[in-house]
């Protein structure tokens, strides 16, 4: 359950942001996860809604958005969707691939009241 | 146009008739990622190699830093990882080697903080090695940056020749993969040339050793990498 410390940094995070910006209450969060990270949304939704409680984003609602993974083919150059580490390059076949995206695990922005 | 919510404001800190948007671009990892980095900078400043083993549990990792540590004769220190119990410290601490038991409770994984506050509990010696040896988990450790020189996956011969595409991120990170309990691999139905196959398919980069830990087999290529390793940093 990595997910439960993703949202305690998550908490941490928020809580540094409302002290900035002098906000009493998050309604949203903005989340982007990539499909290549170890991260199951479905788990960081319900950790989410535990490691909230009694902080500024009690209420808020986690908006999570998808991020696709990309890859990069050091052989030939080629851009191409990924979803998993190990598609080999569409265009010439070689495993010498670099993840380029799919790996964010960001939080975006956040909506306040 | 603001990409969360399709409004038309640019800049950063905007109002909606119903809301307050506030950008905030902060990686859910970065708290764990600066620990890592000041861990990083501390091995450089001493040149001390660290090496983080990662591995499901019971794959040999004890057993193996047991007969690396026999081999050596460089000062090191051991950082042992477990939800519970301190049997792999106690085993360590058999061997006279400075070791610190993390236990992380409820936790599926070791984080750079916990790092740094065991690296305080350990007389590390400029020159010297630190192995840490994370939880036994294929999948969370994965994600956490300890600031470690170097990513030793250690994958048993009885798991499967598949491990490496069932569990890409590990093995997508490590910079090595140590096949361990090949003692036993006139026993069982393990391909080999399929788990290298797998290995180099999520990661073509990543560097293979195969032994067996506790038969001896194999072991002179791990030394042999240690030491390899060690040398860019200063010699030893």
């Amino acid at each position: 359950m990595h997910e439960i410390s993703l949202c305690q940094n998550m908490r941490h995070i928020l809580d540094e942001a409302a002290q900035e910006n002098d906000l009493t209450v998050i309604s949203k969060v903005h989340l982007l996860v990539g499909d290549l990270t170890c991260v199951e949304t479905s788990a960081l939704e319900f950790a989410f809604s535990v490691c909230m409680k009694e902080s500024i984003a009690q209420e808020a609602e986690l908006h999570i958005i998808p991020v696709e993974g990309k890859a990069l083919c050091n052989q030939c150059g080629n851009s191409f969707a990924s979803k998993h580490f190990f598609t080999p390059c569409p265009r010439c076949e070689s495993n010498e691939i670099q993840i380029i995206s799919g790996e964010e695990l960001t939080i975006q922005s956040v909506e306040a009241h | 146009m603001c990409t969360t919510c399709g409004c038309s404001d640019h800049t950063t800190t905007h109002n909606h008739d119903d809301h307050h948007l506030i950008q905030v671009e902060k990686d859910l990892l970065e708290k764990n990622n600066n620990y890592a980095q000041m861990n990083r900078e501390y091995f450089f400043e001493h040149n001390i190699l660290s090496i983080n083993f990662l591995s499901s549990p019971g794959s040999g990792k004890t057993t193996l830093l047991e007969k690396t540590i026999d081999q050596l004769s460089q000062p090191l220190c051991v950082i042992e990882g477990d939800q519970q119990t301190s049997r792999d410290a106690d085993r360590i601490g058999q061997l006279g080697v400075p070791v610190k038991q993390i236990n992380t409770g409820k936790g599926c994984h070791l984080d750079a903080h916990m790092i740094g506050h065991a690296m305080e509990a350990l007389p590390l010696s400029d020159n010297g090695l630190l192995f840490i040896e994370n939880v036994g988990n294929l999948v969370c450790p994965a994600l956490f940056d300890l600031g470690e020189n170097y990513r030793v996956v250690v994958l048993s011969t009885t798991e499967g020749e598949d491990k490496p595409i069932k569990y890409p991120n590990m093995f997508h990170s490590a910079d090595l993969m140590i096949l361990n309990k090949s003692d036993l691999l006139p026993h069982l139905e393990f391909n080999l040339d399929a788990c290298f196959d797998n290995a180099k398919s999520v990661n073509p980069n990543i560097e293979i050793i195969t032994c067996s830990a506790l038969r001896g087999h194999g072991m002179q290529d791990w030394f042999n990498w240690l030491e390899k390793k060690h040398f860019p940093q200063k010699k030893w």
